[in-house]
C-alpha cells in the first residue's frame, strides 16, 4: 500500500507537470498567433469600425488614435515585454479588457456565455454517452433481435447526416411547422435570470431543441463505437470460456465484457468533456443560442487578442486536465495499464 | 457404469463459399463408450476433427457447428443428459458434472479479473458459498500458492494459467473432464507437470477424462484406452497396452513409428501425403490415398469397426475382415 501510494504520488506529479507544460506551451502559442496575423492590428480594426460607421477622421489623427488605442489595449513595446506583462496579469487572474467591446473585461464576457455552453454541452455529452454506451453494449452482446437491428439501422442512417442539416431539420419541424418549441434564444425575452420555476421552465423549453440535436448525433456515435468494441470483446475466447464454465449471463456481461470496453469509452467521454469549452458554433448559430463558440468566432474576426486568449485558455486547461484525469483513472479500470513514472 | 455413449455421431460445420452452403464434415460417424473412471485419449493429426469432437462432446455447439445425426448420451450418478440433432441438455451439467479444459488456456481467463474474483464469479453462478479456505486448499492441490488469488491472469505464466484453469475445472467436483490438447502451448517440463497433475486428478478424484492430443507419445502411462482419429472418423480403438503393443490400422502404425526412442538410429519417415479435405472426403476408407496396403475394396466401401483380439480392441480396416 505504501509502495502504491508512493508510486501514485510520483506518477501523479510527473503527469501534473507535463499537463502544466502543455498548458504553458498552448497559452504561449495562442499569445503569439494572433499577433503574427498580418493586417489584423486591433487598433486599426477599431478605427476602421469607426470609419465604417460614417465618422470622418483626418489622417494625422488616425495615427495619434492608433497609438492611444494601443496604449489603452496594453499592446505597446516589444513582443517579449508584452508577453511578460501578459503572464504577470494572467497569474493575478486578470485577462484584461476586450478590445472589441472596450472596456468590458474579457472575464465578464466569458462569464456571460460560459454557463450556457457548459450547461448545454456537459448535459448532452453525458446523456448521449450513457444512452449510447448502454444501448451499444447490449446490442453488441446480444447481436440479435429485432430492436437491435432497428437501432443499428437508425444509427447508421443518422451518422452520415451533417450536423447542421439535422439541426435545421429539427428547427423547421418542431419550431416552424409544429410550433412546439421556440425558434431561438436561451430563455423567454423579458424574463430575468433567477432561480425561479418560470425561468427554469423557460430555459428547459428553449434549450430542448439544441440539446436534442446534439444528443441524437452523440448517441449514434457512442452507440456504434460501443457496439463494435463489445462485439469484438465478445468474440474473445475468455468470454466463450466463461459461458462454458456456466457463469451467469449478468456476470459475464458486466465483468467480462462491459468492463473491458470502459477504458476506450471513458477516454472518449473525458476528452469530449474537455472540448466543451470550445463551444459549438453551429448549434449556437442555428438555434441562436448564447455560448462560447460565437464568442470565439467574433473574437478571432475582430482581432480581439485578449478575448481569443480568454476563451481558448479555458479550452486548453480543460483538455489538459481531462487527459490527466483519464491517465489517472484508467489503471483502476484496466490493471494492465500501469503507473510507470518517468 | 457407462458415463458417455457416443452413437454414430456426425457434426458438420456449415459455411458459405461463393454463396453456396458447404459442409465441413469434421466429425463423421464416431461411436465409442467411456466407462466410469476411464481415461480415454483421442489422438490424430492436426485437421482431423479432434477439437471439433471435443467441442461437440462438451455440447458447445454454435450457429456454424451443428449435429447432423447420431447422439451423445451422458449418465452421471443421478442425472442424464443428451446431445442430439434435436436437443442439447448438456449445458445444464457444465462445470457441475462435466468440465472442459481448452486448447487455448492461455486466453481462457479474463485478463482484468483477479483469479480470486474469477473463483467468486464461478461459485456465485453455481450458487455455492465462497469459502476462501476451500479455494486455497484446492489451489494447493494443483500446486499453486494462495497468492495467485490476488493476481491478474496477465501476471501469471502459461503453466500457472493452465493450473488455474484446471483448478477452476475441478473445483465443483465434476465426474468427467474433456481436455483438448491442454499441454500443446507449454514447454516440455511444464507439459510433464500438467500431465502428472491430470493423472493425479484422475486417480484421486475419480474423474473420467477425455484427453485429446496430437502427440501419441504422451499417451502411455497416462490413458487407459486410446482412440485413433483420422479425417473425422475413429479408425482404431482399444486399451492402450494392446493398441501400442499390437497396432492394427496402418495409420496407427505410422503414428507409433514416429515416436523417437533413445538409441533408435533408424530414419523417421513422414506419412506419405497430407490429411485429406473434410469438405470432400474420399470414398471408401478415408485413409486409402495414403495407405501402403490399399486394395480396390478400400477405394469403394468404408470399413466398419470390427472387434479383434481380446474383444475390447476395435479397428476399421479391410485388412482384418
Amino acid at each position: 500500500m505504501k509502495d502504491f501510494l508512493r508510486f501514485i504520488v510520483r506518477y501523479f506529479i510527473t503527469r501534473l507537470l507535463i499537463s502544466l507544460l502543455v498548458i504553458f506551451i498552448g497559452v504561449s502559442i495562442i499569445f503569439l498567433i494572433p499577433r503574427l496575423v498580418p493586417g489584423a492590428n486591433p487598433a486599426e480594426m477599431a478605427i476602421r469600425r469607426l470609419q465604417m460607421s460614417g465618422a470622418y477622421l483626418p489622417a494625422d489623427s488616425i495615427e495619434k488614435m492608433k497609438q492611444a488605442l494601443l496604449k489603452l489595449y496594453g499592446l505597446e513595446g516589444s513582443l517579449l515585454k508584452q508577453y511578460t506583462t501578459f503572464w504577470k496579469e494572467l497569474l493575478k487572474g486578470n485577462l484584461g479588457p476586450s478590445f472589441a467591446s472596450f472596456p468590458t473585461p474579457v472575464m465578464t464576457l466569458i462569464a456571460r456565455s460560459l454557463p450556457w455552453t457548459v450547461g448545454l454541452l456537459a448535459l448532452t455529452a453525458l446523456i448521449s454517452w450513457v444512452f449510447g454506451t448502454v444501448l451499444g453494449g447490449i446490442a453488441g452482446y446480444r447481436n440479435k433481435g429485432l430492436w437491435v437491428r432497428v437501432l443499428e439501422i437508425i444509427s447508421n442512417a443518422v451518422r452520415p447526416i451533417p450536423y447542421y442539416i439535422l439541426a435545421l431539420l429539427l428547427l423547421i419541424l418542431f419550431a416552424y411547422v409544429l410550433h412546439w418549441f421556440p425558434t431561438g434564444g436561451a430563455y423567454q425575452i423579458g424574463l430575468t435570470p433567477t432561480l425561479s420555476w418560470t425561468f427554469v421552465k423557460s430555459v428547459v423549453k428553449y434549450g430542448f431543441l439544441p440539446a436534442l440535436s446534439l444528443i441524437i448525433i452523440g448517441i449514434g456515435a457512442w452507440f456504434l463505437n460501443m457496439r463494435n468494441l463489445v462485439s469484438n470483446i465478445t468474440s474473445e475466447y475468455f468470454v466463450t470460456f466463461a459461458h462454458q464454465m456456466g457463469l451467469r449471463d449478468s456476470i459475464i456481461l458486466r465483468s467480462y465484457v462491459i468492463r473491458l470496453a470502459m477504458p476506450a469509452q471513458l477516454t472518449g467521454l473525458a476528452l469530449q468533456l474537455g472540448f466543451i469549452f470550445n463551444g459549438t458554433i453551429i448549434t449556437e448559430i442555428v438555434f441562436n443560442y448564447p455560448g462560447l463558440g460565437t464568442l470565439i468566432y467574433t473574437a478571432i474576426m475582430q482581432s480581439d487578442y485578449n478575448l481569443v486568449m480568454g476563451t481558448t485558455l479555458f479550452s486548453i486547461v480543460a483538455v489538459a486536465f481531462a487527459t490527466l484525469f483519464v491517465d489517472l483513472l484508467l489503471p483502476f479500470i484496466d490493471p494492465r495499464i500501469q503507473y510507470v513514472s518517468g | 457404469m457407462t458415463h458417455m455413449r457416443v452413437n454414430d455421431l456426425r457434426a458438420y460445420y456449415t459455411v458459405e463459399q461463393n454463396g453456396l452452403p458447404k459442409n465441413i464434415r469434421a466429425v463423421d460417424g464416431v461411436s465409442f463408450e467411456i466407462e466410469e473412471h476411464d481415461f480415454l485419449a483421442i489422438v490424430g493429426e492436426s485437421g482431423c476433427g479432434k477439437t471439433t469432437l471435443a467441442k461437440v462432446l462438451y455440447g458447445a455447439l454454435d450457429p456454424v457447428l451443428s449435429i447432423v445425426s447420431g447422439s451423445v448420451h451422458y449418465a452421471f450418478d443421478d442425472s442424464e443428459f443428451e446431445i442430439s440433432p434435436v436437443q442439447n441438455t448438456l449445458p445444464k451439467a457444465w462445470w457441475k458434472k462435466i468440465s472442459y479444459i481448452p486448447q487455448g488456456s492461455l486466453s481462457a481467463l479474463n485478463p482484468i479479473r483477479k483469479v480470486g474474483q474469477i473463483f467468486r464469479d464461478l461459485l456465485s453462478s453455481h450458487n455455492v458459498p465462497f469459502e476462501i479456505k476451500d479455494v486455497e486448499n484446492h489451489l494447493k492441490l494443483v500446486n499453486l500458492s494462495e497468492q495467485v488469488l490476488g493476481m491478474y491472469p496477465f501476471e501469471l505464466s502459461g503453466g500457472m494459467k493452465q493450473r488455474v484453469v484446471m483448478a477452476l475445472a475441478t473445483f465443483l467436483n465434476p465426474r468427467m473432464i474433456i481436455a483438448d490438447e491442454p499441454t500443446s502451448a507449454l514447454d516440455v517440463v511444464t507439459q510433464r507437470d500438467i500431465l502428472w497433475l491430470l493423472s493425479f486428478l484422475h486417480l484421486s478424484k475419480q474423474i473420467s477424462f477425455v484427453f485429446i492430443t496430437h502427440d501419441i507419445s504422451l499417451i502411455p502411462g497416462l490413458a487407459s484406452s486410446v482412440a485413433v482419429m483420422y479425417c473425422g472418423c475413429i479408425v482404431e480403438y482399444g486399451p492402450v497396452d494392446e493398441v501400442f503393443s499390437k497396432p492394427l490400422h496402418p495409420y496407427t502404425k505410422f503414428l507409433l513409428s514416429s515416436i523417437p526412442r533413445i538409441g533408435d538410429k533408424t530414419e523417421k519417415k513422414p506419412i506419405p501425403g497430407a490429411v485429406v479435405s473434410l469438405i470432400n472426403p474420399p470414398s471408401g476408407c478415408r485413409f486409402h490415398s495414403r495407405c501402403p496396403n490399399k486394395t480396390d475394396t478400400c477405394e469403394n466401401s468404408r470399413p466398419n469397426m470390427i472387434k479383434v483380439g481380446s474383444g475390447r480392441h476395435e479397428v476399421a480396416c479391410w485388412l482384418y475382415k
